[in-house]
């Protein structure tokens, strides 16, 4: 027969086992269904992992001179932020302790002088204003709290007598956040440490380098760096575990369908064996006969395929506005068309190895 | 085992079509069912495979339409010994060379008559649409025409063994097998197969019938006797 005849009749034999074809078919793209939801969710999960690991506190990075030689150079906050890396920068003091003066005595909370552009802290202000000189400050909220100034500001000073107004207070935006008692840099002590907050998390070691460069190092341990590897690294093992559980399903899926399709073809060859005798009687050759159950598989197999990966991705954006790349839906749908023509080879092959002769005498 | 008797009844001239030379079978292992058979049919003989039950006039015709392989011996069809043949030019000259009518007739339940019967026009290489005026053919002349866009289940056993003949005959094949082509059929049924059969037979085709039918016998002219 000829490989247009053969197709032909394929179609024709697939609309006719009308029950086959629904069965290989649905089957076909249940599997496909099954497999594109799977990798839209995984798709899902990782894009949430990775916004999750995208916040800003895991794109921190502070740079600690922790031996205090001074190795940190006053300008280097707006330094660092001209970094085309880089989102925002700023640089603190050696934490130092203060007190409410309006009171006698009091709790003592510590403080930090910061050198930055105020206003692109990750701080939001939760009354007052931001410090507008060097002898006015900022308290955060727990602070506030433990020194007893009220929403209607105050003051704060130091053991050195030195005295700041407090105009306003804040909460951190995270926990890499400047917190405590705030107060504008003055005076010429580098600062203890600057901290960074990269572009991206991908940026973040590009930022540590050039970060790191700007700093007058001279040995391996004069400058610390502390940012959220440890973070990032579970934000990493997150992504590859759920990767790799897809993958297991998907491989999962994927054999049971096919070993299911295997013997559903098995199945459909039995019940047309008086058909394979009859077409070799009259002049099938076996081939003709692999390409008739070979090819009436594929073409089944490749609509409910198609219909699979379609559904999957209408339901797939529905769920989680997930698109899947149109390459792995058509790899997809090729690769279970392949194993499933895999799985039928076998039954193929017993329709065209069938006696016709045994099949005519008994049927 | 089954002795062979040929009884030839009317003369034919010509070069033999079909040459069978000490054929040797049998489904079972040091059971043969047929030993040492010869054969000479030449074009326009209607040929009776006749002999008591088991005594393999099924076998017979399997192994001159090819469809089974001697233990021993050969077939000629057209002077190709089909023993040295691959299975697809085995196939690809039944498709084009035999006609095959069945005892029990194996239509396709899930295909119109018209489509079964163009069957054979599918396995010997030719567009089915080119051989649908002969497939309508065949069916009036058969008188079945009427059921060319029915299924096999809404025909009787005797339309449907006519359909079958037209299936058969289809391709205008040189050699026309048929087992038994009136086991199940009334008179008028019987003498509408038997007919057909007989005027491929004057177009020059070998016929060759198993049959336990005297009727059918009667209108051979040969016969081999399997006793």
């Amino acid at each position: 027969m000829r490989p247009a005849a053969i197709l032909g009749e394929a179609w024709s034999s697939a609309l006719a086992s009308r029950a086959f074809s629904i069965l290989f078919g649905g089957l076909a793209g249940a599997v496909v269904l099954a497999v594109v939801l799977l990798t839209a969710q995984v798709q899902a999960q990782r894009e949430s992992v990775r916004v999750a690991f995208e916040r800003e506190q895991f794109r921190t990075v502070v740079l600690v001179d922790n031996q205090d030689k001074g190795v940190l150079p006053p300008e280097m906050p707006s330094r660092v932020s001209s970094l085309s890396t880089v989102t925002r920068a700023w640089s603190s003091s050696e934490a130092f302790e203060v007190s409410n003066g309006s009171l006698a005595e009091g709790a003592r909370a510590s403080a930090h002088m910061l050198e930055a552009d105020w206003s692109r802290l990750p701080i939001t202000l939760t009354s007052g204003r931001l410090p507008n000189g060097p002898d006015e400050a900022v308290v955060d909220d727990g602070s506030a709290a433990a020194l007893g100034i009220d929403s209607t500001g105050g003051w704060v000073h130091d053991d050195l007598g030195r005295a700041w107004s407090v105009v306003g207070s804040f909460v951190p935006d995270h926990e890499r956040a400047p917190r405590s008692v705030l107060v504008p840099w003055s005076g010429t002590t580098p600062p203890r440490s600057v901290t960074v907050v990269a572009g991206s998390a991908a940026d973040v070691d590009a930022t540590v380098s050039s970060a790191a460069g700007l700093a007058d190092v001279t040995g391996p341990t004069d400058l610390t760096v502390e940012r959220s590897t440890d973070a990032a690294a579970i934000g990493g093992d997150v992504r590859s575990t759920v990767e790799a559980w897809a993958v297991v399903i998907v491989a999962t899926v994927m054999g049971a369908g096919v070993l299911v399709l295997g013997l559903l073809s098995l199945l459909m060859v039995h019940s047309r064996r008086q058909e394979f005798g009859r077409r070799r009687a009259l002049g099938a050759g076996r081939g003709a006969i692999v390409g008739l159950v070979v090819a009436q598989g594929v073409l089944v197999i490749a609509l409910g395929a198609v219909a699979g990966a379609a559904a999957g991705s209408a339901v797939g954006w529905a769920l989680w506005a997930q698109l899947v790349d149109p390459s792995l839906l058509a790899a997809l749908v090729v690769a279970t068309v392949a194993l499933a023509v895999s799985a039928q080879v076998p039954s193929a092959v017993l329709a065209g190895l069938r006696d016709p002769v045994r099949v005519l005498r008994t049927a | 085992m089954a002795e062979t008797v040929v009884v030839p009844v009317a003369e034919h001239t010509g070069a033999p079509r079909v040459v069978a030379r000490d054929l040797t079978y049998g489904y079972r292992r040091d059971v043969p069912v047929l030993d040492g058979v010869d054969l000479d049919l030449r074009p326009g003989e209607v040929v009776a495979l006749t002999g008591p039950s088991g005594r393999g006039k099924s076998t017979l015709l399997y192994l001159l339409a090819g469809l089974l392989r001697p233990w021993s011996g050969t077939v000629r069809l057209d002077g190709v010994d089909l023993g040295e043949l691959a299975d697809a030019e085995r196939s690809l000259l039944r498709a084009r060379t035999c006609g095959f009518v069945f005892q029990d007739v194996v239509l396709d339940p899930r295909r119109r008559i018209l489509d079964s019967v163009l069957e054979p026009a599918r396995y010997a290489g030719h567009p089915p649409k080119r051989w649908v005026p002969r497939a309508l053919g065949l069916l009036e002349s058969m008188g079945v025409a009427l059921q060319a866009d029915a299924r096999p289940g809404e025909v009787s056993g005797g339309q449907a063994q006519r359909i079958g003949v037209c299936r058969a005959l289809l391709m205008e094949p040189g050699v026309v097998f048929a087992d038994e082509p009136t086991g199940n059929l009334d008179h008028a049924s019987a003498e509408a197969v038997l007919d057909a059969l007989d005027g491929a037979a004057r177009r020059g085709a070998v016929v060759v019938i198993a049959t336990h039918d005297d009727r059918v016998v009667d209108r051979c002219t040969s016969r081999v006797v399997l006793s």
